[in-house]
This record gives structure tokens, C-alpha cells and sequence, in this order.
């Protein structure tokens, strides 16, 4: 070993006495001891050494690390059994908003089917037959409210379905479902109001909060529910007339 | 774990890794974040290291990689000057004006060396690690540390000469993350 292999395995030596055990170094050091120049040469580099070991020992971690170290300690040792049943949780989370998007997406769909069925329904039929103002008892006064209000906003006919059919009133099947026909003039003219009990019908809800509107041909038809009745409504006189009165 | 066992554990290696954190990090703020983050880790894995006498090294490891999984998460390098081994006879000037600096600037011109060497160079004086556990920790052979070593070495003195310049060299890991590096 020469002197320049010496120096390169003796700058690894540190000072503190720590690598005094490592057989890597003992042949350098016992060259070093029979050497003085490479004697002084590792005395000056150890003395730069502990200098430099010294003031990093003196850097200090600042304040409050210690403590944030521990309190951050103490949650993360208690975290795990609660993160697997976090875990699950979310799981189980993730899977029941799955469920409910995707129910979601099929119920809209569904729903969406539903009202444009209904809608197109209405105006076919109206095509197909005349008009049938409400008849039999009470029907009177339905006819003055469906003549005179805003139909998405009127709360049932405060008749029940029975009474209209027992009245006269004509039926008519939409799919497996039976819908009373109710006609009504309002200014001249002639709108056809279908009514379905939801109750007899297991059909899905259609929309509540405003009226799913359908346009064919020349007429336009509204559908929409109170929750107790699914209405539909046609109007030979277009969409802006329609929403006037079921908007 | 229990709590005691945890709260010795961190009352005996927290500040070298500090030391160590703020040698490679270059600012307080991510020095104290990567410094956490191990003891994070070991709070949640450490239990499965049986050996607790292995934990020194483990921590010491488990910080280095933290540091370089988010530096190479933020697609930084470290350019390598290409110096001679620090075999020069160290002048006696030089050991006075490191006696005369105060803590601060020593660690600043420590910081200013190129990572590759500024690692293996910081445990060098730190002195909590034997050369096999600096090689585990640095996952590189007892012969590249050495080697790193002395090339680390005569970086640092260089920039002990011009402690003026280290300020100027030097870009806080904070900075350099949010891509002010040059």
C-alpha cells in the first residue's frame, strides 16, 4: 500500500475512535504510525474532522419537534385497528355509493322512459279520441279547477280515482296501467287531462319537482306527479301554451 | 410498541436525524417533516423490525429514502463536480477558520456539497453509524462510501474557504421542490 492508498482509506478513519475495531483500516493506520509525514498528514485531517464534528453536534432540532414527533407517534400507533375497520368502512361506503349511482343512473333512466312513455301515450290518444269532459258527481267543481288553476301545482283532484271512474269518467289502459281521461276547455281551448292513481300503479315515480314536456307533431304533452296521481296533460297548442299552464 | 418504548426511541436517534435531515434537506421546515415522517413510519411498520437494536440503522435508512422518494418524485438531480479525492494536506488556517465559524455556517458549506457525497459525508460525521450500517443505509458498498467519502471531503473544503458563496449555492429543498432550482 502506498502512501495515496493510505490517505484515501485514512480520510474514512473518524476520529472519535469509532472505526478503531474495523480491520479495513488496520493496515493504513500501522503504515501511518511507521510513516511521520502520513502521521501528521491524518493528524491535521482528523483535527479538520472533529471541528466539523463538533459543530454539527452542535446544531439542536428546533423547538417542538419532539413533542410533535411523539403526539404524531401516538396517533399513528392507535391508527392501525381503527384504519382496518376504516378500511372496511370505506369499503363498504364506496360500495353502497356505487350501488346508489348506478341505482341512480337506473331509476333516471327508468323514471325518464316512464314519463316519455306516458307523454307520448297521452298525445296518441288524444289524436285517436274526442273529447270527454269529467261527468257524475263532483265533477263540476273538478272542472272549474282544472279550468281555472296551475296544474302542477294543484294538489290532487280531492277525488279518488273510484269516484271519477263511477262517475262516468272514461278509462283508458296505458301499458298495464288505467288512467282516467279528463277533458277541459280553458279559453277555448281543449286540453286532455290523464290521471293514474299511483297506488293501483306500481310504476316508477315520475318527476315532481317540474314537468317532463314532450313535443309531437303539433301537440305537446306534460307529465308529472303528486305523489298520489301521475298526470299527464296535452296541449294542441305547443310548448309555450303548456308551460303556461303546467309550468 | 408501547408509548415509553417509542418516547426513548425518539429521545435517542431524533436528533442525529435531524442533523442528518437537515444535511440533505437544506431548511428546517423539510429537515423536521422528513424527520417525522420516519418515526411515522416506524410507528406503523417498525414493530414488525424484531431486532430493536437494528433500529438505529433502520431509522437512519427509512430517512434516507424518504428524502430520496420525494426528490425523485419532484424529478430533481444533483450535479457532481468532478473533484479530486480529499487527499491534499489539510493547512493548519484551515482548521482555525472551522474552529471560528459557528455551527450554522459549517452546516451551510456542508449543504452546499453534492448530495451523492453530502450523504454518506454527514453520517461520516455524525458518527452514530458504522461503515456497514452507512453502506445499508445508503444501499451502495463499503467501497463507494469511502470513495464518496473522500471526494465529499474535499467539496467540503472548498466551500469551507468560501463560506460567503455557500448561502448563494445552497437552495433550500423547499425551494427546489417548487422547480426554483438552476
Amino acid at each position: 500500500m502506498n502512501n495515496d492508498e493510505a490517505k484515501f482509506i485514512l480520510s474514512a478513519y473518524r476520529p472519535s475512535g469509532r472505526d478503531s475495531n474495523d480491520a479495513r483500516f488496520t493496515e493504513a493506520l500501522k503504515q501511518a504510525r511507521q510513516d511521520p509525514a502520513l502521521n501528521e498528514w491524518l493528524a491535521q485531517a482528523q483535527a479538520l474532522d472533529a471541528v466539523v464534528m463538533d459543530k454539527l453536534a452542535q446544531i439542536v432540532p428546533p423547538a417542538g419537534l419532539r413533542e410533535q414527533i411523539l403526539a404524531g407517534g401516538k396517533v399513528s400507533q392507535k391508527a392501525p385497528p381503527r384504519r382496518r375497520h376504516l378500511g372496511a368502512w370505506l369499503a363498504l361506503a364506496a360500495s353502497v355509493i356505487v350501488v346508489f349511482a348506478v341505482s341512480e343512473v337506473w331509476l333516471g333512466q327508468k323514471v325518464q322512459a316512464a314519463q316519455h312513455n306516458y307523454a307520448e301515450f297521452a298525445v296518441n290518444d288524444m289524436h285517436n279520441g274526442g273529447h270527454h269532459p269529467p261527468q257524475g258527481q263532483g265533477m263540476e267543481e273538478a272542472l272549474v279547477k282544472l279550468a281555472s288553476s296551475d296544474l302542477h301545482s294543484m294538489s290532487g283532484l280531492e277525488l279518488s280515482f273510484n269516484e271519477m271512474k263511477a262517475g262516468g269518467c272514461r278509462t283508458v289502459k296505458c301499458g298495464e296501467r288505467e288512467a282516467i281521461e279528463l277533458c277541459f276547455n280553458r279559453d277555448g281551448t281543449w286540453y286532455h287531462l290523464y290521471v293514474m292513481p299511483r297506488k293501483v300503479s306500481r310504476g316508477p315515480l315520475l318527476a315532481k319537482s317540474k314537468p317532463y314536456f314532450l313535443a309531437m307533431s303539433d301537440s305537446v304533452a306534460a307529465v308529472w306527479t303528486d305523489g298520489v296521481f301521475d298526470y299527464a296533460v296535452v296541449s294542441p297548442k305547443g310548448l309555450n301554451d303548456l308551460k303556461g299552464l303546467a309550468g | 410498541m408501547s408509548t415509553t418504548t417509542f418516547s426513548q426511541l425518539v429521545d435517542v436517534h431524533y436528533t442525529p436525524l435531524y442533523r442528518f435531515a437537515l444535511s440533505l434537506a437544506r431548511n428546517q421546515a423539510d429537515a423536521g417533516d422528513l424527520v417525522q415522517q420516519t418515526f411515522y413510519i416506524w410507528a406503523t411498520k417498525g414493530h414488525a423490525l424484531r431486532e430493536v437494536s437494528k433500529a438505529k440503522s433502520w431509522l437512519f435508512t427509512t430517512l434516507y429514502r424518504e428524502f430520496l422518494r420525494v426528490r425523485r418524485r419532484e424529478g430533481l438531480s444533483t450535479s457532481i463536480e468532478d473533484l479530486q479525492p480529499s487527499e491534499q494536506d489539510v493547512a493548519a488556517e484551515e482548521i482555525d477558520r472551522a474552529r471560528n465559524m459557528d455551527a450554522n455556517t459549517v452546516m451551510l458549506a456542508l449543504q452546499s456539497v453534492d448530495e451523492v457525497f453530502r450523504a454518506p459525508l454527514t453520517l461520516f460525521y455524525l458518527d452514530d453509524l458504522t461503515y456497514q450500517e452507512i453502506a445499508d443505509t445508503l444501499d451502495v458498498p463499503i467501497g463507494t462510501v469511502m470513495s464518496r467519502l473522500s471526494r465529499g471531503k474535499a467539496q467540503l473544503r472548498v466551500s469551507l474557504k468560501k463560506p460567503e458563496k455557500n448561502a448563494q449555492k445552497v437552495i433550500p429543498f423547499n425551494q427546489t421542490k417548487k422547480g426554483h432550482a438552476s
